[in-house]
């Protein structure tokens, strides 16, 4: 924690992190307690009583005197309400993010709290809606989900629908909660019950976070629904009172500070989640509805797929490099109707002659691909690029690493890139949703 | 029961000044938004909920708690003007420059010790005035000092830099309403220790710290900008916060008032303690439904409530007897204290207690009963009664059973709101240290030593060295500039001396402004220009100086009138010298019948004439001497023919 000078004064001084002290400095002295802090050799880092923390330079310090030793500690509190029998078991699963935090008040860090009691403190008012099951699965920011951790997702989910859990609901960071989502999507299909992803935009250490009104909505939404397809269940508008379903393939995060930062793309929600009646209302009938049919779980993924985004003046070699190291599946992410510059075509050409299944998405996300409006869009479908149509390119590029993961003919990977699995292609356009 | 003369040094008083000040910063604190309130309906309402958070124990505050079981909605009504930072809706940009910077100077004014490293911290309000939950705040000074004018220094705890809340527009037992135009608005928090031992020391120290404030021109003016917290404690008593201290005027009546009612507080601890209560006695009282002694009753607020479906409860107070009708602050008896405890706490308004029965429409029958079903003894019990929705009602009798536990240890420590009649009204229970912890979506701010350098070079005069200065340039007594100096008329002062008006006529129109705020205008703001170009008029020679008092009552009287209006009005321009006597001359030959029979004695009710005529547009003593001059050239003439 602390270097070279720093750590010479706390020595000579018999003083070390967590003591409570009294510091000289100037003409005056005050007690406070030394904290741990980013390593610095120059600064001490301290606590006042009153709760400020700030930090004075070692030369300024005339000297540092112990009063006593803080032991920082944790008790966990009694549990508020206890799980009710007759509520339907609803099963929890964590991922990252937080969904009952503690802050540790002495450094300020936030650390995920996860137990039932933990869970009844911050928000006591689900053991009405749910009765929960926990699993932990794990804890990472959403930034540090790979394709394994979807493929871990799917399996628990599986896991705990298949041994009777009503529906599932499961926390996530919001970063990349729409690739989970999407991921979801595809490798598990016929759900006996609602399978609801949530996350929080403000952390659940602030007293204005939206990861307790989010997780009720979600608890609503898991036992009042008859949705049987993943969902994005978030805030629908800055009001802790209006939450969205989103359908998982046509979502994504839109804002990145908003409390409504998810949107569908293309549809409506599926559902508004109304927390003070209790009630879903359905915006999108055509969703996939619950069903008894045995539950499909495909949960595999081609990690030699990549996404390039398309861009006035980027290299072609990026594309060979992909080719070089024997990638698989390609999705581009181009321009207007799905466009790349024509000095890249070589290289597209190059990377489809070595057998990889290259797809062309729009960085516009509304709209969708057309390769047969202009003449670029004409070549490349002669290069044998393969329109995704109007997936978003998220979706494209976990369709496609799902699809290259399976025993399936080049021919038919292309063909079904192009046709719905699971509603991530729009056939009918509305006016009204853009 | 209120000692008319308190002995402050008898009593041990120790008061604590916090003082909020808004900085005429060019944008908020946290975001690029304008400092500044709107005052049209808002373009939107969101709607939210805070709740408590697990402290770094694994408990929750309790004060969080309260405010979370009131499950109040929070609307915030919002402005396009505005950003998403107003609504917590994205993260702080860094700290203004401005705003730092002024903070630091007076950091520089009080010698005090700035750290090297500044951290922004969060204070969690559960209340709904800030959206995020918390306050941010940065400290920036420790231990500083100010010196009264008894030679005592009084220290300087801390000086914060932090931001402003929303404000509250509208409130009720659903909701609370809050505006956040004001949330973000730079603001210093100067905290003095609790040393000060007496109203005229917190008076004289708020008024330093306010010149001071002032004196770098760097701060906001007018109502609203700057607010005072006091904490008052007593020898046996507890340190009580009350927020909300508006004008110097309040200090004392306040303080006093606190006083009483610490003193009376401690008694009725002492009394209890001979009666024999303990905390369990109170503990081991079970409230209980007596919906039906009311089924009949003549009070028609129990009525509409039974009507409803609502349900009445009493609780019996063991050895509680006559306590709860004790007066404690004027006018204010104990039981007001648990009534807006509850009201504060649970919404429900109104509960009633048998120390004030038969009342409200309650019989001495209703009361009787009221003993009996509690077991309780007449002359030696209270009992509470406690009416509304029965979930809400069980509430209340919680928060009365813990004020009545509190009741046997003295004055709680709570933070109470300043009323204008001088008393203070429960707001919530102290909050501790819990409250404040980092903020991690700030980065920590290194103080160099080019900034240190920069505010030390920014010029700054203490205000009573300003005053020493103009008293000895203008021969005018110290101790009335001074005094002008700390009051909030310091800027218009320098001003109009700065614009060559004579500090003499300054003050005189403030002494005179003073006295018409206090014969009712207290509430007109007519702008300093106005009065500047009064004052103006007057130093040209347009008009008469006599026009003083007149032209300022006039704009008082039509604060939207400009003051070349109101003297236009008023005919105020100068009357020349020849009209006055042509006026004179002819008035003369008016009233000669007058002046025959009075001679020399006609003169005092000719200048009334006079002066009626010409009040404010000449000089008394001119209209005197050019009155003279022609009265003894009338006499002269009337001795000759």
């Amino acid at each position: 924690m602390y270097a070279g000078k720093a750590k010479e004064l706390l020595e000579r001084e018999g003083v070390s992190i967590w003591d409570k002290v009294v510091v000289s400095i100037g003409t005056t002295a005050f007690e406070a307690i030394i904290l741990p802090g980013p390593v610095r050799e120059d600064v001490i880092y301290l606590k006042l009583p009153n709760g400020y923390n700030l930090a004075v330079k070692v030369d300024r310090i005339k000297s540092i005197k112990k009063i006593a030793t803080i032991t920082p500690k944790y008790t966990l509190p009694k549990m508020l309400v206890t799980a009710r029998e007759d509520l339907p078991e609803v099963s929890i699963i964590h991922c990252g993010g937080t969904i009952a935090s503690r802050i540790e008040y002495t450094t300020g860090a936030v650390a995920p709290a996860f137990s039932a009691e933990e869970l009844s403190n911050a928000i006591p008012e689900l053991f009405s809606i749910i009765k929960p099951r926990l699993t932990m699965l794990f804890n990472i920011f959403s930034e540090n989900m790979t394709p394994k951790h979807w493929i871990e997702i799917a399996k628990t989910t599986y896991r705990e629908l298949l041994s009777g859990a009503k529906s599932v609901i499961i926390t996530h960071g919001t970063d990349t909660l729409h690739y989970s989502a999407a991921a979801l999507a595809f490798m598990l299909r016929n759900l006996k019950g609602p399978v609801v992803l949530t996350g929080a935009m403000r952390s659940s250490d602030r007293p204005a976070s939206d990861a307790p009104t989010n997780l009720i909505a979600s608890s609503i939404f898991a036992t009042k629904s008859d949705v049987g397809e993943p969902v994005i269940l978030m805030h629908g508008t800055p009001d802790d009172t209006c939450f969205f379903a989103h359908r998982g393939v046509r979502c994504i995060k839109l804002h990145s500070t908003r409390r409504d930062a998810f949107r569908s793309i293309g549809i409506p929600p599926i559902a508004r989640v109304d927390i003070r009646e209790q009630k879903v209302d359905i915006l999108y009938p055509h969703h996939k509805k619950t069903t008894e049919i045995e539950s499909e779980l495909k949960a595999v993924f081609e990690p030699k797929t990549a996404i390039i985004f398309i861009y006035p003046g980027m290299p072609q070699d990026i594309i060979d490099s992909f080719t070089d190291r024997n990638y698989r599946g390609l999705v581009l992410v181009g321009t207007g109707l799905g466009h790349v510059p024509e000095y890249m075509f070589e290289s597209i050409q190059r990377a489809i002659e070595n057998g990889i299944i290259v797809v062309m998405t729009t960085q516009c996300l509304l709209g969708g691909v057309y390769l047969d409006v202009y003449e670029t869009g004409r070549k490349l479908k002669t290069l044998g690029v393969v329109s995704g149509r109007n997936m978003l390119p998220h979706v494209a590029y976990i369709k496609l690493g799902w699809l290259l993961a399976q025993d399936i003919p080049e021919a038919e990977v292309k063909d079904l890139m192009g046709k719905n699995i699971t509603g991530e292609i729009v056939y009918q356009e509305s006016p009204v949703y853009f | 029961m209120i000692a008319m003369e308190i002995n402050y040094k008898q009593v041990g008083l120790r008061v604590g000044l916090e003082i909020h000040q808004q900085l005429d910063s060019p944008r908020k604190l946290f975001c690029f938004c304008k400092p500044e309130l709107i005052d049209r309906e808002p373009d939107v309402r969101i709607v939210r909920f805070q709740r408590p958070t697990l402290s770094e124990t694994g408990e929750l505050d309790p004060t969080a708690i309260k405010e979370f079981k009131k499950r109040r909605r929070i609307i915030y009504e919002m402005y396009k003007d505005l950003c998403l930072y107003e609504i917590d809706e994205k993260p702080p940009e860094f700290v203004d420059d401005y705003a730092l910077e002024t903070a630091l100077l007076l950091a520089r004014i009080f010698k005090m010790e700035i750290p090297d490293v500044l951290f922004v911290s969060r204070k969690q309000y559960l209340d709904g005035s800030v959206p995020s939950g918390f306050q941010r705040t940065i400290l920036i000074g420790l231990k500083g000092e100010l010196e009264l004018s008894n030679g005592k220094k009084v220290r300087i705890d801390q000086l914060c830099l932090e931001e402003d809340a929303a404000r509250k527009v509208k409130e009720s037992e659903e909701e609370v309403v809050f505006r956040v135009d004001r949330l973000g608005i730079p603001l210093v928090e100067i905290t003095t220790a609790a040393e000060l031992e007496s109203p005229d020391e917190v008076l004289e120290c708020a008024l330093k710290i306010g010149a001071i404030l002032r004196a770098t021109k760097r701060v906001k003016r007018g109502l609203g900008t700057i607010r005072q917290d006091i904490n008052i404690s007593i020898k046996e008593g507890t340190r009580v916060e009350i927020k909300g201290v508006q004008y110097p005027e309040w200090f004392k009546p306040l303080i006093d008032g606190e006083i009483m009612r610490q003193i009376n507080l401690i008694e009725i601890a002492k009394e209890m303690k001979s009666r024999g209560i303990s905390a369990n006695d109170i503990i081991n009282e079970k409230s209980i439904d007596v919906t039906h002694i009311f089924k009949g009753t003549k009070a028609k607020f129990i009525q509409k409530a039974i009507s409803q479906g609502e349900k009445v409860y009493a609780l019996k107070l063991p050895g509680f007897g006559g306590i709860l009708g004790k007066e404690i602050q004027k006018n204010r008896r104990f039981g007001k204290e648990f009534a807006e405890r509850v009201k504060v706490i649970t919404g429900l308004a109104g509960i009633i207690h048998t120390d004030e029965l038969p009342a409200y429409g309650i019989s001495e029958e209703e009361k009787n009963k009221l003993f009996d079903v509690t077991r309780a003894d007449r002359e030696r019990d209270c009992v509470v009664v406690v009416v509304g929705p029965e979930p809400k009602v069980l509430d209340a009798i919680e928060e009365i059973k813990e004020r009545a536990i509190l009741a046997l240890s003295g004055p709680p420590s709570e933070t109470r709101k300043a009323n204008p009649d001088g008393t203070t009204s429960f707001e919530r229970p102290l909050g501790g240290a819990a409250r404040l912890y980092p903020d991690t979506d700030s980065p920590p701010i290194e103080i160099k030593g080019e900034l240190l350098s920069k505010i030390s070079r920014i010029e700054f005069k203490f205000p009573w060295d300003i005053a020493r200065e103009i008293s000895n340039k203008y021969k005018i007594p110290y101790d009335d500039v001074h005094r002008i100096i700390l009051s909030q008329w310091a800027d218009f002062f320098e001003v109009s001396i700065n614009k060559s008006i004579d500090p003499r006529l300054v003050i005189r129109s403030i002494n005179v402004i003073t006295s018409l705020q206090r014969k009712g205008f207290e509430a007109v703001n007519v702008p300093e220009d106005e009065l500047i170009k009064v004052l103006l008029a007057i130093m040209s020679g347009k008009v008469a100086k006599e026009a003083l008092e007149i032209i300022l009552e006039k704009l008082f009287q039509n604060p939207s009138l400009s003051a070349e209006e109101i003297i236009k009005e008023l005919e105020l321009q100068k009357v020349s010298e020849e009209m006055l006597r042509d006026f004179i001359t002819k008035l003369l030959h008016e009233k000669k019948d007058l002046i025959i029979e009075r001679r020399e004695y006609a003169f005092k009710p000719l200048m009334g004439l006079v002066m009626e005529e010409f009040r404010g547009k000449i000089s008394g003593n001119i209209a005197a001497k050019i009155l003279k001059e022609e009265l003894d050239k009338f006499l002269s003439k009337l001795k000759s023919s």
